[in-house]
């Protein structure tokens, strides 16, 4: 099975936000989240996925709180807030923009 | 909402990053032990399995450490690294940095050591109770009050709750607690009502009151010389001391802070007014007394004038004056405002003068960064495509400023007391001791704090929006001219001749003072006061002598000071030359009929013989005073050439006779001499008309007498020997203090001197900076322009026509500023030419010189460079294109 491809450089927070838009989440919640609607092609790096976290919190995109969870402990659960909903649609934006360029460029070539 | 919610967040991760801690480990192991519970359904073992959950997790530690980066808060963490990257910049470049730091030193220093004197002389109040109610009551031009006119306003005005009165200076005697000596000490005579008046409660005891008046021994002594004399004891009170020889109990001691209402003269000790003798008390004309009072809450300004006005009206009346008093009401809330009416001009026009110097070193700065900013544009471009937003560049370049304009405030700090010290210097010469405090206060710091801030925002806003502004594209063609940036960005230029306008005016300033004070200096005053001692001396007051006999006594002890080697003559008058008392009377002679309104007075001196030989004024025609000129003779008179002209006409003056005062009952008086005209009062007076009479004859101003003693070395060295000598001869004689002749002259053009000095020093300071700002536009052009130089000299241009290209294109800059800055000049001028003395505003001489020198200067600083850009070899140049 080949290795699940390395996540491109600034699309983590992309997913993440995506992933909490839908509901609020802990971390290991979000990693598998992301394996298991990209259909196991992409995987965050274990550990990469907090150092992410914790930059949108200090942004103020997300929040985070301690509730229990169905793992059977307390987990930090992270919810997107209002202004982290805005800023989805700003990276969807330029997501897009971005990826139909490289479609472009990959048709032309 | 959003920002709310960070700060919260931004502060418990700055405050509470213990907890943070944990609860990150809980998080990450969580993570972690899923992880390897996921291997172990999986059917690894238990080891393998979170061995494998680790390997793949990555480093624990290393997550934690950028979880951790990610959580510090943002802001101030990019500060610390823009200080660190600045530091480290400027240390690479240390000629720069050097240069930047030392101008905006030496600005902010100067601006902070004027601002202490301006804070300590003119902004900083009494430590009384509501100092905004005082007000200073004087006569015409702050001149000061006689005792009856005191007791007058006190009794009559509708419009203060209280007035005191105190003496126009301090005293000095040396204090003696019992037996021991404790030093010297200042002390003023006051009226009763002086603490209550201000508002002061003594620490300790009481302070003095109406009863102390007349003729009680109470003395109030100030906090410093409680801690100094007497360590702070408690048992201070009923202490007997002795100042000079009169003898005092301390009844109180004076809060912390307080030294009196005198501004730069503190006082150690308080005693009643009665220390004056009664005559000096009586006397309607004795001007030697200052009061304050306290306006009742609500009187407005104009209604204390009008009642002023009005007593200053009724007593002209009832004493008779031929021109009625004048009264002038100031503001005292800052004490006295001897100090302030003659330096607050002088201290404003040096403040501004700071100010626009402190204004070319800001300029300076920001034109070093404004050249600094072409030399980076590379490293801005680089980071602006990396994805450095413009406004993060911004700050880091602001942050650089910071660098130095810190550096420059701290080290300005440091250098602004030796500065303040030296201007109290100048002030001391003019006032006689200053001790004016010059602590760091509050006011200050922030004046310093804020200036700094404002120079670093003026100096850096606009360098670091040129240095981001890059159009990126040409600079990754490789092309380096456009690495290195356009040409010099015009507000460079427009800086450059922005410092030279403000360089000429500075220099034109000073120029004026300079050739003022040159005129004063070489001024003939009509004597000569170099090696002239001036004795104050007095009678015990127990001595009960007649006014001739008191004058026999003082002439007894010239005789003996005669006799003292090294005294070629000694003299006594009734009032100092250049010492600020005058006693001015209405003249009438024969023939001298005044038109209505034309001035009648004359100064009148009263002399001892030889005084014109000690003090080196010529006798012109007739006699000096001799012995035979006594009460029993008939009353003569010297006048000076300005007293002869005026009352004689063309006849000689010697042999007329005139009468002194009004009414036809004074005794005639004959003018035996006409002495050389000299001045009086100060140097910029027109010639004044003096009277001199025979201390024989006119006694009664010789109540103290001024010993003038003429020596062959250093006067003030023979001081000492001198009153031994005269105390040997009279025993009861007084100690009333001892100066020189010519530190009182000295002292008339103090001011002007401290102008003089101070505007070249911060003129040619200016200067200095705009060379420097010059040569480092003009390097830049030609290592800007290296390429065309060397195109222009493979093409033939001769040497010469490189440097005249180089130095003209500053030139014009130069000239242009030079041009703006006449024009500032001349509009400026006008505001100082009332501090001028016999040079024009406009002088011509000082304007073509400043703009000469200017010129001069300038164009040698634009000539270094230009030179090298002369030397340059055209093949290497090309070649490195």
């Amino acid at each position: 099975m080949p290795k699940p491809s390395d996540l491109l450089q600034g699309t983590l927070d992309l997913l993440i936000l995506k992933v909490l838009a839908r509901e609020a989440a802990h971390g290991w919640a979000i990693s598998k989240r992301i394996q298991l609607l990209s259909g196991d092609v992409l995987s965050v790096g274990q550990g990469s996925l907090y150092p992410a976290l914790y930059r949108l919190e200090q942004q103020g995109w997300i929040v985070a709180e301690w509730k229990d969870s169905e793992l059977g402990r307390s987990a930090k659960f992270y919810t997107l807030t209002r202004a982290g909903r805005k800023q989805l649609e700003r990276e969807l934006r330029s997501w897009e923009r971005l990826s139909s360029a490289v479609q472009l460029l990959l048709n032309q070539a | 909402m959003r920002l709310a919610r960070i700060a919260i967040h931004r502060l418990r991760s700055l405050l509470r990053s213990s907890r943070a801690e944990t609860e990150m480990q809980r998080e990450l192991t969580l993570h972690v032990e899923q992880l390897a519970r996921e291997h172990i359904s999986a059917g690894m073992s238990e080891s393998d399995a979170y061995r494998a959950a680790r390997l793949e997790f990555g480093s624990l530690e290393a997550i934690k450490e950028q979880c951790r980066d990610m959580r510090r808060v943002t802001l101030v963490q990019d500060l610390f690294k823009d200080l660190a990257y600045a530091c480290r910049l400027f240390t690479k470049s240390p000629g720069f940095s050097l240069t930047a730091t030392l101008s905006l030193a030496l600005g902010i220093g100067a601006t902070t050591a004027i601002f202490s004197l301006v804070n300590a002389v003119l902004l900083r109040q009494l430590p009384v109770h509501q100092p905004g109610e005082l007000v200073e009551v004087s006569g015409n031009g702050g001149r000061a009050l006689s005792y009856p006119m005191y007791e007058a306003i006190r009794d009559r005005n509708e419009v203060f709750s209280g007035i005191l009165l105190t003496s126009a200076g301090r005293f000095d005697a040396s204090l003696h607690v019992g037996t021991l000596n404790a030093g010297d000490v200042h002390f003023s005579p006051v009226s009763g009502n002086y603490f209550a008046v201000l508002g002061i409660s003594p620490v300790l005891g009481r302070a003095l009151s109406e009863e102390d008046l007349p003729a009680s021994n109470a003395a109030v002594i100030s906090y410093q010389l409680w801690q100094r004399a007497f360590a702070g004891d408690q048992a201070v009170l009923g202490k007997s001391i002795r100042m000079g020889r009169s003898n005092y109990t301390v009844v109180g001691v004076a809060p912390a802070g307080f030294t009196g209402v005198l501004t730069g003269q503190s006082i150690d000790v308080w005693v009643p007014i009665t220390w004056f003798e009664q005559r000096y008390l009586r006397n309607n004309v004795a001007m030697m007394f200052r009061t304050i009072a306290r306006r009742q809450p609500g009187i407005p300004q104009e209604q204390v004038r009008a009642n002023m006005t009005l007593i200053a009206q009724q007593l002209s009346a009832a004493w008779k004056f031929e021109r009625p008093i004048q009264v002038e009401i100031a503001d005292a809330s800052g004490g006295l405002t001897l100090l302030r009416r003659r330096f607050s001009r002088p201290l404003w026009i040096l403040m501004t003068v700071v100010a626009l110097l402190l204004l070319i070193a800001t300029v300076n700065v920001a034109n070093l960064l404004l050249a600094r900013a072409g030399a980076r544009r590379r490293e801005m471009a680089v980071r602006l495509s990396l994805g450095a937003s413009r406004w993060r560049l911004i700050r880091q370049l602001l942050t650089e400023n910071f660098v130095l304009g810190g550096a420059g405030g701290a080290l300005g700090l440091l250098l602004a007391p030796l500065g303040a010290a030296s201007l109290v210097g100048f002030l001391s010469s003019a006032m006689g001791a200053m001790d004016l405090s010059l602590d760091l206060d509050v006011r200050m710091l922030a004046f310093t704090v804020a200036t700094s801030l404002i120079v670093v925002a003026l100096s850096g806003l606009a360098p670091a929006f040129a240095a981001t502004r890059l159009d990126l594209a040409p600079m990754f063609k490789g092309s380096p001219s456009a690495a290195r940036g356009h040409s010099p960005a015009r507000p460079a230029k427009l800086l450059v001749v922005a410092q030279v306008a403000i360089s000429c005016v500075l220099l034109v300033g000073a120029m004026l003072f300079a050739r003022s004070l040159r005129t004063l200096t070489t001024l003939d005053a009509g004597f000569r006061p170099e090696n002239v001692l001036l004795l104050g001396v007095g009678l015990d007051q127990g001595i009960s002598l007649s006014d001739v006999e008191r004058v026999r006594t003082y002439e007894r002890v010239l005789e003996r000071l005669t006799r003292v080697p090294g005294v070629q003559s000694a003299a006594l008058s009734s009032e100092r030359l250049f010492g600020g008392g005058t006693w001015t009377e209405p003249v009438n002679a024969r023939t001298f009929s005044p038109m209505p309104g034309q001035d009648r007075e004359a100064v009148l001196l009263v002399i001892s013989p030889r005084f014109f030989e000690t003090m080196g004024t010529r006798i012109l025609r007739g006699r000096d005073f001799e012995a035979r000129d006594d009460e029993r003779a008939a009353k003569v008179a010297i006048v000076n050439e300005a007293a002869a002209r005026y009352y004689f006409g063309r006849t000689d003056a010697v042999e007329q006779t005139f009468q002194i005062g009004d009414g036809s009952s004074a005794p005639q008086m004959r003018v035996v001499g006409v002495a050389q005209d000299a001045k009086y009062r100060s140097l910029k007076e027109p010639m004044p008309r003096i009277i001199y009479l025979p201390g024989l004859q006119e006694p009664g101003p010789v109540g103290a007498a001024n010993l003038a003693i003429r020596t062959v070395g250093d006067p003030e060295a023979m001081a000492d020997v001198l009153w031994r000598e005269a105390r040997s001869e009279v025993v009861a004689l007084r100690w009333r203090g001892a100066t020189t002749q010519a530190r009182l002259v000295e002292g008339t053009v103090a001011q002007d001197r401290m102008l003089a000095q101070l505007s070249g020093a911060f003129g040619l300071t200016a200067m200095a900076l705009v060379c420097l700002g010059l040569y480092g536009l003009t390097a830049y052009e030609v290592s800007r322009r290296t390429a065309e130089i060397g195109v222009r000299l493979a093409l033939g241009a001769q040497r010469a026509d490189v440097v005249r290209l180089i130095v003209g294109r500053s030139m014009i800059l130069v000239t242009s500023g030079v041009v703006v800055g006449l024009g500032g000049a001349a509009a400026l001028a006008r505001l100082v030419q009332s501090l001028l003395f016999g040079v024009r505003s406009s002088d011509a001489v000082t304007f073509v010189g400043s703009a000469t020198m200017l010129l001069t200067v300038a164009a040698a600083a634009a000539y270094w460079p230009a030179r090298r850009a002369a030397r340059l070899n055209p093949l290497a140049t090309l070649r490195a294109e």
